[in-house]
């Protein structure tokens, strides 16, 4: 074919700079139709619009309106790093704290940092620092707490009535307002009470309870606290506690003259229940009980 | 003509060479990203660079370096687009012989048309549409792109021959 003889052929075609015998022999080829037809096309496609002066007058408004060139500071960097580390900083002053909550009825599964694992009642929470905590393992207490510490580990647990330290255990503990209990399952806890001056040891199987002021120890033949299976457990219970125990579980309050409440209670009452569990109290203690509509307030009456 | 009275930094001298280059490289670069409005802003931002260079930049460079910038610029942010040119109706020659069917025809052979020129390669279609369009020969197109006038010839002979076998095969 005419236009593989050469690899500019075409392009000559089309400058007008073929020579004669080329142009004589291109008009013979098969393609020549073709090329002819092409051409008569492209002359029809029209160059884009050029507004010359338009341009050349925001190319000059461009060139007197330029901004200052840029340089680049690093400063801001300075202030940025500054900031971000006082920002750090305070962070690491207010925020020092972790913290865990649990409302009335309410149950939470926590891990510390260094593995050990602590269950959270209702109506309690736990605290401890977030930095540096592995150099200080202490927690803050309120309400109770089933804790399984991570072995070797010197760990604190301080409480409005006391600190425990562990090596290694189960145990649980209630720090609840007006009532404190520990009970070891597993490994040996030391209770200490700097402002009572009591101290107690505890083994596995060994429970203490501070009744006013006074370190009751006894044992226990339970595995693990009962409120993890979802039952409260009393035996010979003032029933104001039992009351409070109530509380922390279901939110509820207690409208009674004071002479109405006496007694203790042994027994269990179940934490999902707030109509069976008012029942296995106060029924065996013959007391008489109203809920109100809203589930929230009961009302004692002694018979 | 002094070294002097040819600076860039001269308005008259700078005004002159916007003149020679505005439109080739507007186009230019219009045929390669087929974008107007992106051409001519990478057009306005060389001259700008050129202006604020005028000191470094001798006037027979000045070419060479608009094209330089304009090119980096396009190759940094540009998004490439198809090209498509808009034709005229062809000169119609005696309107009692031109049947409806020759008319649909040709309509249809330019629009072949138009789409093959936007399926070259990018190398053989700025030189084809420099030239077609341009009125440039293969000697401005290749001192234009710095090339030798046998590399502009060969690629547009292969844009010839590509368009007709195109055209053709449709």
């Amino acid at each position: 074919m005419f236009e593989e003889k050469d690899d500019t052929i075409m392009a000559r075609w089309l400058a007008g700079e073929l020579t004669e015998e080329e142009r004589v022999e291109f008009e013979a080829s098969s393609e020549y139709e073709e090329y002819q037809r092409l051409a008569e096309g492209l002359d029809a496609f029209q160059k884009p619009i050029f507004d010359k002066e338009a341009l050349r007058e925001k190319v000059w408004h461009g060139i007197q309106n330029q901004k200052p060139s840029k340089v680049v500071r690093l400063k801001p960097l300075y202030y940025t790093v500054g900031i971000a580390a006082s920002l750090l900083l305070l962070f690491g002053l207010f925020f020092n704290q972790v913290s865990y909550e649990t409302d009335f009825g309410e149950k939470l599964v926590v891990e510390l940092p260094d593995g050990t694992k602590v269950n959270l009642n209702s109506k309690s929470s736990l605290k401890h620092d977030r930095f540096f905590w592995n150099g200080n393992k202490t927690v803050d207490l309120m309400g109770e707490a089933l804790f399984s510490v991570a072995k070797g580990d010197d760990f604190k647990v301080e409480t409005k009535s006391g600190t425990i330290s562990v090596l290694g255990t189960e145990f649980n503990v209630k720090a609840r307002e007006s009532s404190f209990e520990l009970y070891c399952y597993e490994g040996r806890v030391r209770y200490e009470n700097v402002e009572g001056q009591q101290e107690a040891y505890l083994n596995a199987g060994d429970a203490v309870e501070l009744k006013g002021n006074i370190l009751l120890e006894f044992k226990h033949g339970e595995t693990g606290p009962l409120w993890q299976t979802g039952r409260s457990s009393f035996s010979n219970a003032e029933l104001k506690l039992v009351m409070n125990e109530l509380e922390v579980y279901y939110g509820i309050s207690f409208v009674y003259k004071p002479v109405a409440v006496q007694g203790h209670f042994t027994g269990t009452f179940v934490h999902n229940d707030l109509g069976l569990a008012l029942k296995s109290v106060f029924v065996p203690m013959g007391i008489q009980y109203e809920l109100s509509e809203d589930q929230k307030t009961v009302t004692l009456n002694a018979r | 003509m002094s070294q002097k009275e040819n600076s860039v930094c001269d308005k008259r001298v700078f005004n002159q060479l916007f003149d020679l280059n505005s439109e080739p490289l507007r186009n230019y670069l219009y045929y390669q990203c087929g974008d107007l409005q992106q051409a001519e802003d990478l057009v306005q931002e060389a001259f700008i660079k050129l202006w604020n260079n005028c000191k470094k930049v001798l006037f027979e460079k000045a070419r060479g370096f608009l094209f330089a910038v304009a090119k980096n610029a396009f190759y940094n942010q540009v998004e490439h687009q198809k090209v498509v040119l808009k034709y005229a109706k062809q000169p119609q020659k005696t309107s009692e012989t031109e049947t409806p069917e020759f008319q649909l025809e040709e309509k249809e052979f330019m629009d072949r048309l138009q789409n093959a020129i936007a399926e070259l390669p990018e190398g053989q279609r700025e030189v084809f549409l420099l030239n077609r369009m341009d009125q440039m020969t293969y000697k401005e197109i290749a001192e234009f792109l710095g090339v030798s006038q046998k590399a502009v010839e060969k690629r547009m002979h292969k844009a010839l021959v590509k368009l007709r076998k195109t055209v053709k095969n449709i």
